[in-house]
């Protein structure tokens, strides 16, 4: 769930349910109080099983799953990349044919362009909020799908290059920063907001189970906040822009902070609580 | 001017049209002008004079200029024949016996309230973050990939699925971005920098699977 889809290899809905018995917080976090009694079924065995895989054999296939989604999404999102550069700009160079006169009337156009978006907008708002009969889902996923957008693409004012203009940058830090800090940021902020939304889905709260707007919400928040703030292809233009060891440092460093940030939200949660239950009929 | 500096001006073609004909009018008639404006992949060399006055045309710099030339040359001033180039004005106040840069005190001659040529046309800076259009352009895109990468996904979730379902949508995304950054010159003098935003950041692909979808 978290980058690259690491969530086989970590959060295992079905694995972490077979530990509820075992986990009650962090005093019994195993690295304090060693047992080597159900060792196999503890975090600590996975945990360390990571660097020695053949000690369990249950977490074997998922760790092979979580590389399996790393190394497929990488290969493939580099290989489509280079693709579409290459059918742009050897073998249909031009974007010529487009400019019909229609097409190209300044005024019909930027009206369209203006009108267009806000007018399907404002439909599908009042379609959501006035239907009620139908599962929502996928209306609210749409819905929320424009604030990631808009969102992820604010944040690249963070970074230090952006500029309209050479003599007036838009961004916040002027030469210094990192310069892909917009995309990092707004990736590990999906990261964070799909951990929380994952939590809530499945831990149960003070107040009993959560209606089913609520679900379609939290699902919604997944499948189109969080899918539309964090990216892939500029993550893989910008990687593919830099030179050297800074791609690959950015590219291991946004999938260990994502680790990082999932297993804080997910596991801090599990750890204090009583385990997952479902607290929406998933 | 605002019209002018449209980045659509039919002006741009490689092909230079003789004032006072429309691109409609000479479709027919030139190779190497379609339909569509002047989409030719064997580019022809641009007409360097105008066949019908046997005169020389000048590419690349604006019909207005061009008129007022053929005015000036109708209607000569006194000395814009004899200098063509024109005497410089004060680059700096400091030396005020010779505030001219040919050394005399007196202002030159041929100070007349010329317009200048058009600078380059380039479309005016805006600040996409405050601009209307960007932002509908990406609600626009964000709308239409946010629906393509469910339709995906469920359309290859499947019993017995190789590879899991995101990976089309994380393709088709990475394709886009591909195709977005290798026609970005192209883009944005067709449909302005917003087009390139838009379709460049509004259809995200996920850099994670959904729970429920995987």
């Amino acid at each position: 769930m978290l980058v690259f889809d690491l969530r086989p290899l970590w959060i295992h809905h079905d694995l972490l349910l077979m530990d509820a018995p075992n986990l009650r917080g962090f005093q019994q976090l195993p690295w304090r109080v060693p047992s080597f009694r159900n060792s196999r079924r503890e975090l600590s065995s996975r945990l360390l099983s990571l660097f020695s895989l053949a000690d369990s054999p249950l977490l074997l296939p998922q760790a092979a799953n979580g590389l399996t989604h790393l190394i497929i999404t990488l290969s493939f999102s580099f290989f489509s990349l280079h693709l579409g550069r290459h059918l742009s700009t050897n073998h249909f160079p031009s974007l010529r044919p487009l400019s019909s006169p229609l097409l190209t009337h300044p005024r019909l156009t930027k009206t369209t362009t203006i009108l267009l978006p806000l007018l399907l907008y404002l439909a599908l708002l009042l379609i959501c909020i006035l239907d009620n009969k139908t599962d929502r889902t996928l209306l609210l996923s749409v819905l929320l799908a424009p604030p990631g957008t808009l969102l992820r693409f604010h944040l690249t004012r963070l970074n230090p290059t952006f500029a309209s203009r050479p003599t007036q940058p838009l961004s916040l830090f002027r030469k210094k920063g990192v310069a892909t800090l917009g995309t990092f940021t707004a990736n590990m902020l999906a990261t964070a907001v799909l951990g929380t939304s994952y939590v809530l889905q499945r831990k149960p709260l003070a107040g009993g189970a959560l209606s089913i707007l609520q679900c379609q919400v939290l699902q919604a928040i997944e499948d189109g906040f969080c899918g539309s703030l964090s990216t892939v292809s500029t993550f893989v233009v910008e990687i593919d822009d830099m030179r050297g060891r800074r791609g690959v440092g950015y590219m291991a460093g946004s999938w260990v902070v994502g680790i990082l940030i999932t297993v804080a939200i997910v596991g801090g949660s599990w750890w204090n609580g009583s385990g997952f239950g479902e607290a929406c009929s998933l | 001017m605002s019209s002018k500096n449209q980045n659509n001006d039919p002006s741009d073609c490689t092909v230079a049209l003789p004032s006072g004909f429309q691109p409609s009018t000479i479709s027919s008639l030139s190779p190497g002008i379609s339909f569509f404006g002047c989409w030719d992949m064997h580019p022809t060399p641009p007409l360097r004079s105008d066949p019908l006055s046997n005169k020389e045309l000048d590419l690349g710099r604006p019909a207005e200029t061009r008129e007022e030339e053929a005015h000036q040359a109708q209607h000569p001033l006194p000395s814009s024949s004899a200098s063509p180039s024109r005497r410089s004005p004060p680059s700096s106040f400091t030396n005020m016996d010779q505030p001219y840069d040919d050394g005399s005190a007196t202002p030159p001659y041929n100070i007349t309230p010329t317009k200048d040529p058009l600078p380059e046309t380039t479309p005016p800076p805006i600040n996409p973050f405050l601009h209307l259009p960007t932002a509908s352009l990406l609600v626009f895109f964000s709308i239409l990939g946010c629906l393509t990468r469910i339709g995906l996904t469920a359309l290859f979730t499947y019993s017995g699925q190789a590879v899991f379902p995101l990976v089309w949508s994380q393709g088709l995304g990475c394709l886009l971005m591909g195709v977005c950054v290798g026609w970005r010159k192209d883009l944005e003098r067709w449909g302005g920098r917003e087009l390139y935003f838009g379709l460049g950041t509004g259809p995200s692909t996920p850099l994670f699977v959904s729970p429920s979808s995987c």
